[in-house]
Order: C-alpha cells, then structure tokens, then sequence
C-alpha cells in the first residue's frame, strides 16, 4: 500500500494549523490533483480529483470522512471512491507560541480492475505528491509562500 | 547441493531476480552455463589473438538506466558500476553528406534536423512531446506483471490523444513513417528505429518500436565503463553481498518435476541440485518447456503453443574489430577535431528503400548487401576498452538464421563481417587501412555460446501477440508457469529484451508476492 509521511514545520500557531488541516473544506484543496470539494456535513465531503498519467485523466470523486479529531493534536481521516481507497493522519505539536511542527502520512491504494496499475504509479508519485501537499499547506498558512500546482 | 531458489542462467535478468530474492532473505544459487555472467550483455576479449581489447559481444548502450528499479535497488553503482554520459546520444550519417547528432536535448537535435528539413525538426519535437506523455504511462506497466487489456481500459477516458496511441499501436511503421516525416533522411531514421524490433516494415504494430528514440530524450544513453558486462558483474556483486550464490560452468539439463511441482535441476556433469523452494528460469521459454521438461509434466496443448511461440528467421550477427585509428567520417563533415563524432552509437539506415531493400534480402535468406548497422565505437568514451592508442568498434545486424545458399554460418562469418564493415567504412574511409583484426558471432555461435533458440537475442520476436500481458504467452505473463514453483524471466517475459533489469525485477516481485513477503498489489 503506497505509503509516505513527512514532518515539517509551519510559522502558524497550534491553533490556527489545526483549524485548517481539520477541515476537509480546506484540507482536501492542498493535495494534488483536487479540483473542488463539496461540503456534505462538517466531517464528511467529497473530495473531487484528477490525477493525470501521461495523457490519461482519471477522475475520482472521493467521499472523504473525519474518523478522528483529538484538538488540536491529532486528526484522522479515511477516503473511497470507485477506484481508490485513501486515509491520512495529521499529527501537531507546537514548537513555539507562532511555530507548529505538522507530521502527515497519508496512504493511498487502488481498486477495482486497474488496482495494480493504479498502485504502481501512485508509488512512482506518492513522493513527490506529498512533497507539494506540504508546500500548499505552507502557503495557505503563510501567505507569503507562493502554492505549488503540480497535479 | 541444494538451495532454496535455483536460477538457471546467469544474465542480468536472473541475477537481478536473484538479487532480489536474496536481499529479501532467500538461500539463493544462480547456475549458469558460461565461465562469463551476462548472458547476452557481456563483454570479452573476443578477439584472442589480439589481447587487451574488450568488447560487448551483444548489447552495448544503456537507456534510462537510472531510473529502472534495479538500478536504485540493488546499489548498482555501491557496487562498482560506473557509467559514461553518452552524449550525444547518437549519429546519423547520410550517404548525401548530411548527418544528425541526437542530443539529449530535444531542442538542439531538432536545430540539427532543421539542417535537412525544417518542418521535420519541428514534427520531431512535437512527436516525442507526445510519446514522452504515453511513456509515463507505460512506466507502470513495465515495472510490474503485466496488467490485463482490460485493466489498462478501465483506465481510458475518451480523448483524442488515446485514440492516437490505439491507432499507431496496431500500425505499420511505414505508414506511420510516412505520415510523421517529410525527409528521406528522417525517414530512413524512423526505418532504423522501427527494425530494431526484427520485424518488417509492413508488419501491423511495428510503428511502436520507432518510439524507442524517444525515451533517450527523457533518460538518457549511458555506457558502463569497462564494458556493458559491468552491469552484470554490479548485479552479481549485490548479489553475493545479500549472501545469494553463483555457480559458473553449470549447465542445466534438465529441470526435475514430481507431483506437479519443480524438485530442482540435473546439471549436464549429471549432478542434481535439489531446490527447496522452486526454480526461476532465465532462459529462452521455449528452451524451457520443450527441452529441459519431460513432457509428461506438461499439458499437450500448451506444449504444442509453445512450439509455436514466433521466433522467425531473423536473428543477430555482432563483429568486432581491433582499429589502429579512431574512425574519422570525413564524408560527413568530420575533420577529426570534434570529439562528438566518436562518442555515440551510429546508427545506419538512410532511407526507407535502403530498408527494404535489407528486409527483402533477409527474407531471401541472403547476406544483406545493404545492412541496417548499429555501430559503437567503445573507445571514443572509454579508452580501458583496448590497449593505448588502439581502438575498439562493434557492428550489429540482423541477418537471417539460415542461409538460402546452404552455406554454415562458419563460412559465411566473414563475408557479413566485412560487408558490414565496408558499409561503416564508407562512413569513416581511414579504417581500411587500420584494421588489425576482427572477429564475429553468428547466429549459430549465440544458439551454441548463449543458448538462446535460434540465435534470437530477443528470445522469442517482439510482435505484437508476444508483447505485455501475451509474452511469451498470455498463461505465461504474471511469470508463474503450470508447474508448482517454477517461475520464468528475462528476455522472453514483459517487458521483454534489452538491459533494464525489469524481467527480473518483476519476476522476484511476483515470487516474494506469493511466499507473503510484499504486499498484495
């Protein structure tokens, strides 16, 4: 199951990281590839992606539930679609009064009939998607970092 | 002896199962027939009177090595592999005087193709901006067992572009020649390209190999120093490193089956070697199923699909000659200053007629007077490859596995020899009178010294029917075999020849996914 975790460091209070990464609204925006989130109840959404793999698009629309929220320290969230399944797991601590340390893993794994396919590459990526997840948290937190597009 | 994992044949394919094997914790012996690992890729004093030059006798240049598996995996370069930036990549040389370096930079190979036909140049960079986009699609594909069709429809929305790959897919490379480029010259070039696959020009689905050129742009051509047998001798050291064993001088005869289940192997010296676990295959399938199984073991009809597997008359002849002087293409612009000359592979094939022309004397079962030539000058890049100030050159063709006139390949050795040689001379003029010596291995020599059927380094042809989930065959694709135990790989499995190591790394996948040791995918 392709797998992959960083922890980083944001110049944002505890509080206002926690605000942000424990909304689905706004967390489902900072991974690659989504396009739009629809709101279903404060702890469930769909999250729409697309993911692009040479001139193949696929789209999922990922019906995404909050399964944990101990605030402001740790968050859980799992994801299914069609063709995947998806969890994440954001855990904060903070680091100074305006400084927070974010550890996220999230996992992703396909289904259905292209399930190996589709877990192959997202192996190939899961690195360099978590990579700019990172990056557009960073943004969105602290507006003077630019966000990352990559799909 | 006994091992948990025997693999018979030490080239890089089963030994980078092996290694894999190995690094995950298996007692694993590889058995192969040579006192030299690589099988199709290594590299030899082929010449013995003529000590201290080294030469590749089969493959030679390395595609986008660093980004297979194996590379990364098994620490090839922690483990001695070094590798020479071939750059540029390749060259042209047209018999009108015009010639083409292949940067690794799309833009400045099209600067150069412009000097022949502008609209050509820009038709170049638009077809490998496309092909570069079915590639990342492909890499999945390639690293793991082959997905089934339907599976990889499952994944297509409409769009043009899928259109566009489907049609090219079940294309003739001529059509698709024609319609891509203008010039002779470029033509002649998606000629070469699509002939590296043995087949014909009309043959439906030859159009894909021509996309080959494309993956250079995006990985890379690196030559080992030392040889392309370095790459083998890497693999072989990782794997003794995670504790796996090599026999050399281990011929198999036999693989011993009981109860429907591999038991080991019977070497030809009659010594039985018991396999604990099961036995991988890194040989020709057919060689497999039809000469190393009793066939009591296997299914009638299955027997009778792999006696068929297509494996035609086409196979490969590589000379090598000892040169006393750097080859200078002065009919091409070559003064001798720039060193650009003498780095890349050369690629001959000027025209489509020229191909034709060599296709039409392969069918005839003739020597072709017009041979399509992949040319590697070893030394331009790396001097060890023969004694100070003396030089190293390879010449590899297609010709056919039997000749019309009866003749053996013993006799008709030299006359391929130098024809091909004669044809890269027209090219480089100066080696006519600096060869020191040469020599060659025939189709029969590959069958006797390699053992792959037929001297096809391919195994069985790259067609159509005997590509990804249908290779060999579509029963046999995830690499699992009808008898308990016995897996296969190399050349003759998805993703089929050349060194990327894929085989084997997909194999020892699919093996450590049925002993519970990686994740269901």
């Amino acid at each position: 199951m392709p797998t992959a975790q960083r922890t980083f460091e944001v110049q944002a209070p505890v509080a206002t990281v926690w605000a942000f990464l424990s909304d689905l609204e706004r967390l489902g925006p900072c991974l690659p590839g989504c396009t739009g989130v629809d709101l279903l109840s404060p702890t469930e959404a769909d999250w729409r992606m697309e993911t692009k793999i040479g001139f193949i698009r696929k789209r999922f629309v990922v019906r995404t539930r909050t399964t944990t929220l101990e605030e402001p320290a740790h968050a859980a969230w799992t994801g299914e679609s069609d063709d995947l399944t998806a969890s994440g797991t954001i855990d904060l601590r903070p680091h100074a009064p305006d400084r927070t340390e974010v550890t996220y893993q999230g996992t992703v794994k396909g289904q259905g009939p292209a399930r190996q396919l589709l877990n192959r590459y997202f192996k190939s990526r899961l690195d360099r998607d978590i990579d700019t997840f990172v990056a557009n948290v960073r943004a969105a937190l602290q507006p003077e970092v630019a966000p990352t597009s990559d799909s | 002896m006994i091992a948990d994992w025997i693999v018979v044949g030490g080239g890089h394919n089963g030994l980078t199962c092996a290694a894999y094997l190995s690094k995950a914790g298996e007692d694993v012996l590889v058995l192969e027939r040579r006192d030299v690992l690589g099988g199709c890729g290594t590299s030899e004093p082929t010449i013995p009177e003529l000590p201290g030059f080294t030469f590749n006798p089969g493959a030679f240049d390395l595609l986008g090595i660093r980004e297979q598996p194996f590379f990364q995996d098994l620490e090839l370069e922690k483990h001695g592999l070094e590798l020479l930036t071939v750059e540029p990549m390749f060259l042209m040389p047209f018999p009108d005087g015009h010639r083409i370096f292949f940067w690794r930079d799309l833009h400045r190979t099209a600067e150069e193709i412009a000097t022949i036909s502008p609209r050509d140049a820009e038709r170049y960079v638009t077809w490998v901006e496309f092909w570069a986009q079915a590639f990342e699609m492909l890499d999945p594909i390639n690293t793991g067992a082959p997905p089934s069709f339907a599976a990889m429809a499952s994944l297509m929305e409409d769009s043009p572009e899928v259109d566009e790959l489907l049609r090219v897919m079940m294309m003739p490379a001529r059509q698709y020649i024609y319609e891509t480029f203008d010039s002779t010259q470029m033509q002649g070039l998606g000629a070469f390209m699509a002939l590296q696959t043995k087949s014909s020009l009309d043959q439906p689905g030859s159009a894909l190999a021509m996309t080959e050129l494309v993956m250079s742009h995006y990985g890379g051509v690196y030559r080992p120093r030392g040889g392309i047998g370095q790459v083998s001798a890497a693999v072989a050291r990782a794997l003794e490193s995670y504790g796996g064993r090599i026999q050399p001088e281990a011929a198999v005869a036999e693989i011993l089956v009981q109860d429907d289940h591999v038991r080991g192997v019977r070497l030809k010296d009659g010594e039985r070697i018991e396999a604990r676990k099961g036995v991988v295959t890194a040989i020709a399938p057919q060689t497999v199923f039809l000469e190393m199984i009793a066939p009591e073991h296997l299914d009638h009809h299955f027997l009778h699909r792999v006696r068929h597997l297509q494996n035609d008359n086409t196979a490969v002849i590589k000379a090598y000659y000892a040169l006393s002087a750097p080859p200078q293409f002065s009919p091409v612009g070559d003064d001798g200053s720039r060193p650009e000359f003498r780095i890349p592979a050369a690629m001959i094939t000027p025209s489509v007629d020229y191909a034709d022309a060599m296709w039409a004397e392969i069918r005839r079962r003739e020597i072709p007077e017009h041979p399509w030539i992949w040319c590697t000058f070893s030394t331009g890049l790396d001097p060890s490859m023969a004694p100070p100030g003396q030089h190293a050159l390879g010449l590899h063709c297609w010709v056919p596995y039997e000749l019309a006139d009866q003749r053996d390949w013993d006799e008709a050795k030299e006359e391929a020899a130098m024809r091909m040689f004669d044809t890269y001379c027209a090219y480089a003029p100066n080696l006519k009178d600096n060869l020191l010596g040469w020599a060659a291995r025939t189709p029969k020599d590959w069958e006797q010294i390699v053992g792959i059927p037929k001297g096809n380094n391919f195994h069985i042809d790259m067609v159509p029917h005997q590509v990804f989930g249908f290779r060999p065959l579509p029963e046999l694709s995830n690499y699992r075999t009808p008898i308990g135990g016995l897996y296969l790989t190399g050349a003759g499995t998805h993703p089929g020849p050349a060194i990327t190591g894929l085989p084997g790394h997909n194999t020892a996948q699919e093996i450590l996914r049925d002993l519970g040791k990686v994740e269901d995918d």
